[in-house]
């Protein structure tokens, strides 16, 4: 049984169906997209129930995908190699769950259904690709992949100003991946497959020091040098830009805002919910599994921009005006958390960047979900116009309480567990490996005292006091939830209480992979580094 | 079938499945309340499960007196070098603050089911009280300080719903986000605080903690030992806010705002406690200095609320500022290193300021008014809550054989020897302590003669009480008047209890003669310390003119924003970081995504030229080239006209031009 190629291929037969059936039929489009994403979750969960939870790539799939012979440089060698380990385990589960809730948030799209939905089914292929490669130009293809139908669905879906918006996102994240082509390629030219001798794109021969060629150009034995820094140095910067635009850390957070101001509600959900994350999964797979010197060498400046993202994030969240802005910024200050973690290199930290990464796609699904419920009825989301919400729609209260306060880290619900396990980790750092200092941590701790800030005071403003909307006509519109949103939102408030409160069903599965992620970049990230520091003298 | 008596054997046999009943049944009971709205079945189900849990808290305190401490734990998560285990730890301390906590909760749930009667929300309110429970038990139980933490917000995440209860009240909500944001100002110190802990004894498990400090205590590294320093700081902040000590006690006055039984369990009786069991439980991690500062900070806010007590109108505020009082001289205690002494007076100060909550919400539910100015000869209207009130009072204030006195004098007495050893500056904890004795005295006979004395201002008929809010007053204010066999004095001084005494009769003199007499008139409203008394000692405008008024007048200056100030701290900051936000936004949307639009539009400009380019100069050229030829070809076209003259005449230029050529080249 290939199972992952069915998880990552039975979209393609969505597109298939959606693309056959005549446009009579459009109203079962949504089933089927639907149903395929039902399909995925129910897999999804079988492999994660599946999964060796001490051993780290599993379910491996290989297979020769493209084999020329070119002339003097030899053979051109690209294979078809997805397996799962223990760091994509809960991101492939993640995204099949978001797809499903995007996919049910998609019923509210009205126009041009079919295109819809044949973009929907080809970005949900592209995304279960990207987690699931682990051959660097697979990877690749599904990356750019994904791009391409999100342009799309937000520029043809979106609100008013989306050309604006679905442009400024393609070209935010199109810089990254040029740059990631070329290092790419570089890397191709590198590294040899033990096996055949021939040059290879497999993430996992990349990783390995042993399988470097002595003259390759990113080889750390050669000291290739660019601009004066080692090549490999600069490969990593340009790899985590690309990634950082992604996450996205501050400075290069700016696409987001208005992505998700414009986009329309289920894209929204898959932006925050899985687009992040892919970013965040690239710099652990790519930049920390196969630039480990460099990822020492950078993780303090790592480590502060995920302090700045963190608090910058936060205050932006604070003075927005837009619900749905404020819940774009607060991502910003929680995948902070995730940059931190990471940037720590501890277990705990690390551990705890992707936990965060599944509470916070599984929360700020369902923050945008909630915000779409209130867009939909009256096309407006201005903090302003609302005012005593929990008397008119007392049940969505109850959920955007519980949302709110998983975001801002209440215990005994995931966000917590996420950013507490990441700040362990940074504070840990210090005295455990030298990554990043205390005060780093420390810092940082503000920003969940600003979580609650803004997220109590949009509660506060939106939701509390006496009842007064900017239009009397919205006391008939503002009806309270439907039976698909009860279906949408009830799973996902279970899940992170379940998470907060048995944080285990995510640890136990990542801790493995994690740890021989960690000791792999620490040991060989010093073999490079003690290497660079005697040719340099 | 055996699984299940096995269980319930588990449960309702030994001790320990006891402590886990009476953690989890308030947690279903939530769960089940959120669900249900008939009122008669959420008494049940409340009372009942108050009941069960009471009852049982009282067999694990006898089984803790008889076998001693146990303890139950099971692993929870690993992660790393991290590996938690959940678990709880019945000592002497738990056992007395579960049996303490569960009694006050069922006679306030018992007492709201009269003041909450016909609330539209009422079964919520029930639920949200059982919520507090669990989290409250856990509290308390926890083994482990990261699940003291979890229960350590999640009861002030019940405290939030229940001050913001009155959703339409625009005061409550303010009052409750305040309350939640100030505490997690606390949370971050107790979060900086488990890091540290982490990160130099490798645990958070408060039993092994204790044997770690207990074996290598004085063997830790001189790096650690600083960290353990700071460490115990940022505990110190946690205890702060949620015990509102001075400069964080603003949250609680306006805490007042939720339902009066609210008031009663959280935020005087239990939740706000929990600061200073949290120090009694992680004492052994507190050095020296560390204890110096809490002594200060607990004596100036033990004199602190007294003293603003004392002109308050308002019963609950009055209260409230009581709390604060009466929390700083527990803190107090912590810092002269008599953390006994701090649970001894936490102790009867739970069941006597219980009461005083509860009378006043049977005297608010009676006659609907809050302001002590309205009142008067309540005495005779609402008999029972008269005796409670003053049994209760005369517990606060410390009169010889209640409670509050065998309390406060082992205060006094820890306090008194420790400011001996230490001499010097650190008199002046003694010196606040004492006079916050006098203040208290004067205030509590302030309002009470003011409430239940005087002529009857009430020309209607009241109801007296109802059982169900009676029955909780006499049982919790029979809690008021027994010595409790808690603690034995350690610094007994035999004249302490003769100065106390003075210092009370200085306190109730100076009251009756001041306010009740008014024979002396040592201030009218614009003498000074009736000024500072009734502002609140000014902290506020001192807040407001030391650190918010600067900052927003720099702020102002770069760009003037309709701004209206604030009168406490809190909001004063709070109004800062929001009036900061905007600008970071300004930054946001001008300069770094404004970069962005401008590197965006030089890349347009750029492949505008480009175009430009392409179009006139090199489509331009190829163009021009074509053009080139076609003009040649006109050029040349425009030759061939087949006149023969004109051939004629252009091959006589030519030759004229060749010849002239050769001869110019020779």
């Amino acid at each position: 049984m290939k199972l992952l190629s069915i998880l990552i291929f039975i979209p393609f037969l969505g597109m298939l169906l959606v693309g056959v059936l005549p446009k009579v039929y459009q109203n079962i489009y949504k089933y089927i997209t639907a149903g395929i994403a039902l399909i995925q979750v129910l897999l999804a969960v079988y492999l994660y129930a599946n999964f060796e939870k001490n051993a780290v790539f599993q379910f491996i799939e290989q297979q020769n995908w493209i084999s020329l012979q070119i002339g003097s440089l030899g053979k051109l060698q690209i294979d078809y190699f997805v397996g799962m380990d223990g760091i994509s385990a809960g991101l492939v589960l993640l995204s099949s769950i978001v797809m499903l809730i995007a996919s049910l948030s998609s019923f509210e799209i009205k126009a041009n259904l079919k295109g819809y939905f044949i973009l929907f089914n080809l970005m949900n292929l592209a995304i279960m690709g990207v987690f699931l490669s682990l051959d660097f130009f697979l990877f690749y293809v599904f990356y750019e992949l994904m791009l391409l139908p999100l342009y799309f669905l937000i520029g043809m879906w979106g609100g008013a100003n989306r050309e604006y918006a679905s442009i400024k996102f393609f070209l935010y994240t199109l810089f990254g991946s040029v740059f990631m082509l070329l290092v790419m390629v570089g890397l191709y030219f590198s590294v040899n497959d033990p096996s055949t001798g021939n040059h290879t794109f497999n993430i996992l021969h990349m990783m390995n020091p042993a399988n470097y060629k002595a003259d390759g150009f990113f080889s750390h034995a050669s000291n290739a040098m660019l601009f004066g820094i080692p090549s490999r140095f600069i490969a990593f910067i340009v790899l985590f830009i690309g990634f950082a635009i992604k996450v996205p850390m501050v400075p290069f957070h700016t696409w987001l805002p208005d992505a998700h101001v414009e986009a329309p509600t289920p894209i929204s959900i898959v932006l925050a919910g899985i687009l992040l994350k892919v970013g965040a999964y690239g710099i652990i797979r790519i930049c920390y599994g196969i630039f480990p010197d460099a990822a020492i060498h950078y993780s303090y400046y790592i480590g502060l921009m995920g302090m700045i993202s963190i608090i910058y994030g936060a205050l932006n969240a604070l003075s927005a005006k837009d619900l749905k802005r404020l819940i774009a910024y607060s991502s910003v200050s929680h995948m902070g958390f995730v940059l931190i973690g990471i940037a720590s290199l501890t277990a705990e930290g690390m551990n705890g960047a992707i936990f965060q990464l599944f509470s916070h796609g599984i929360l700020s699904s369902m923050l945008f979900f909630l915000v779409g419920v209130l867009y939909v009825r009256v096309h407006d989301r201005e903090l302003a116009n609302f005012r005593g919400l929990s008397l008119q729609m007392p049940k969505y209260t109850v959920f955007v309480v519980i949302a709110f306060f998983a975001s801002l880290g209440l215990p005994g619900m995931s966000g917590f567990i996420g950013e507490a396990f990441s700040l362990f980790g940074a504070f840990l750092s210090e005295t455990s490996n030298g990554m990043i200092p205390r005060w780093m941590a420390i810092i940082s701790t503000l920003g969940i005292l600003l979580g609650a800030a803004y997220f109590l005071w949009a509660l506060q403003r939106m939701f509390f006091g006496e009842k007064r909307f900017k239009l009397s006509s919205w006391e008939n519109d503002l009806t309270d939830l439907t039976t698909r949103e009860y279906i949408v939102l009830i799973p996902l408030a279970i899940s992170t209480i379940v998470l907060g409160i048995f944080p285990s069903y995510l640890f136990d599965w990542s801790n493995a992979s994690v740890n021989v992620l960690i000791n792999d970049t620490l040991m060989n990230g010093y073999i490079y580094l003690h290497q660079y520091f005697q040719v340099i003298g | 079938m055996d699984q299940i008596t096995n269980i319930s054997s588990f449960l309702f046999g030994s001790a320990k499945g006891l402590a886990l009943l009476s953690l989890c049944l308030p947690l279903l009971g939530f769960l089940f309340l959120m669900f249900t709205k008939k009122s008669n079945l959420v008494n049940i189900i409340s009372i009942g499960i108050g009941s069960i849990s009471f009852i049982s808290s009282l067999f694990i305190l006898i089984q803790n007196i008889q076998t001693g401490n146990f303890s139950l734990h099971s692993h929870w998560l690993t992660v790393g070098s991290i590996n938690l285990e959940v678990g709880i730890v019945v000592d002497r301390i738990a056992s007395l603050m579960l049996s303490m906590v569960s009694f006050i909760a069922l006679m306030v749930m018992v007492f709201s089911t009269s003041y909450m009667k016909g609330e539209n929300r009422y079964s919520i309110f029930f639920a949200y009280l059982n919520l507090f429970s669990f989290a409250m038990y856990g509290l308390i139980l926890s083994r482990n300080l990261l699940t003291t933490y979890i229960f350590w917000e999640m009861v002030g995440f019940c405290s939030y719903l229940l001050i913001g209860f009155y959703t339409q009240k625009q005061s409550a909500i303010l009052a409750n986000k305040k309350a939640f944001i100030i505490n997690r100002i606390g949370d971050l110190g107790f979060l900086t605080g488990l890091m540290i802990l982490l990160s130099t004894l490798g645990t958070l498990d408060l039993v092994e903690l204790f044997s770690r400090v207990q074996e290598h205590g004085i063997y830790v590294s001189a790096s650690d030992k600083f960290a353990l320093h700071i460490a115990g700081y940022a505990f110190f902040i946690a205890v702060i806010a949620k015990s509102a000590q001075f400069p964080l006690h603003v949250w609680l006055p306006d805490a007042m705002e939720g339902p009066t039984p609210v008031s009663a369990l959280i935020h005087a009786a239990t939740m706000v406690i929990s600061g200073i069991y949290l120090m009694i439980r992680i004492y052994f991690l507190l050095d020296p200095s560390v204890l110096n500062f809490i002594a200060i900070i607990g004596s100036f806010t033990a004199f602190m609320g007294a003293f603003i007590a004392g002109r308050q109108n308002d019963i609950k505020k009055i209260l409230a500022y009581s709390t604060i009082s009466q929390l700083g001289y527990m803190v107090m205690a912590v810092g002269v290193t008599a953390p006994m002494a701090a649970f001894y007076h936490l102790y009867t100060h739970a069941f006597f300021k219980a009461t005083l909550f509860l009378s006043a919400g049977s005297i608010i539910h009676a006659i609907h008014t809050q302001d002590i100015r309205e009142m008067g000869g309540l005495r005779k209207i609402l008999p029972i809550t008269f005796i409670a009130y003053i049994v209760s009072a005369a517990a606060l204030v410390g009169i010889p054989f209640f409670s509050g006195f065998f309390s406060k004098e082992a205060i006094l007495n820890e306090t008194w020897h420790w400011a001996q050893l230490h001499g010097n500056i650190y008199l002046i904890v003694p010196i606040f302590a004492f006079s916050g004795v006098i203040m208290t005295a004067f205030y509590v006979f302030r309002h009470v003669s003011m409430v239940f004395f005087g002529e009857n201002k009430f020309n209607f008929s009241v109801k007296k009480e109802n059982i169900s809010i009676a029955l909780p007053l006499i049982l919790l204010s029979i809690g008021s008047i027994f010595m409790y066999p808690l603690y034995e004095e350690v610094h007994e001084l035999a004249y302490m209890p003769y100065i106390s005494v003075l210092l009370i009769f200085i306190g109730i003199t100076s009251a009756y003669l001041i306010c009740y007499r008014k024979l002396i008139k040592p201030y009218s409203e614009q003498n000074i310390i009736y000024k500072l008394s009734s502002n609140a000692l000014y902290l506020d405008k001192i807040y407001d003119y030391l650190f918010t008024k600067p900052i927003h007048y720099m702020l102002n200056k770069l760009q003037p924003v309709d701004f209206k100030f604030d009168k406490d701290i809190i909001h004063g900051v709070g109004n800062v970081v929001i009036h900061f936000s905007q600008y970071i936004n300004k930054f946001d949307t001008y300069i770094v995504d404004g970069l962005v639009n401008a590197i965006a539009k030089i890349g347009v400009q750029i492949s505008l030229l480009s175009g430009w380019i392409d179009k006139k100069i090199i489509d331009g050229m190829v163009n021009a080239i074509a053009k080139l030829t076609r003009r040649i070809g006109d050029l040349i076209r425009a030759f061939q006209t087949g006149k023969v003259q004109s051939y004629f005449a252009l091959s006589a230029l030519l030759l004229i031009f060749f010849i002239w050529i050769f001869m110019r080249g020779l």
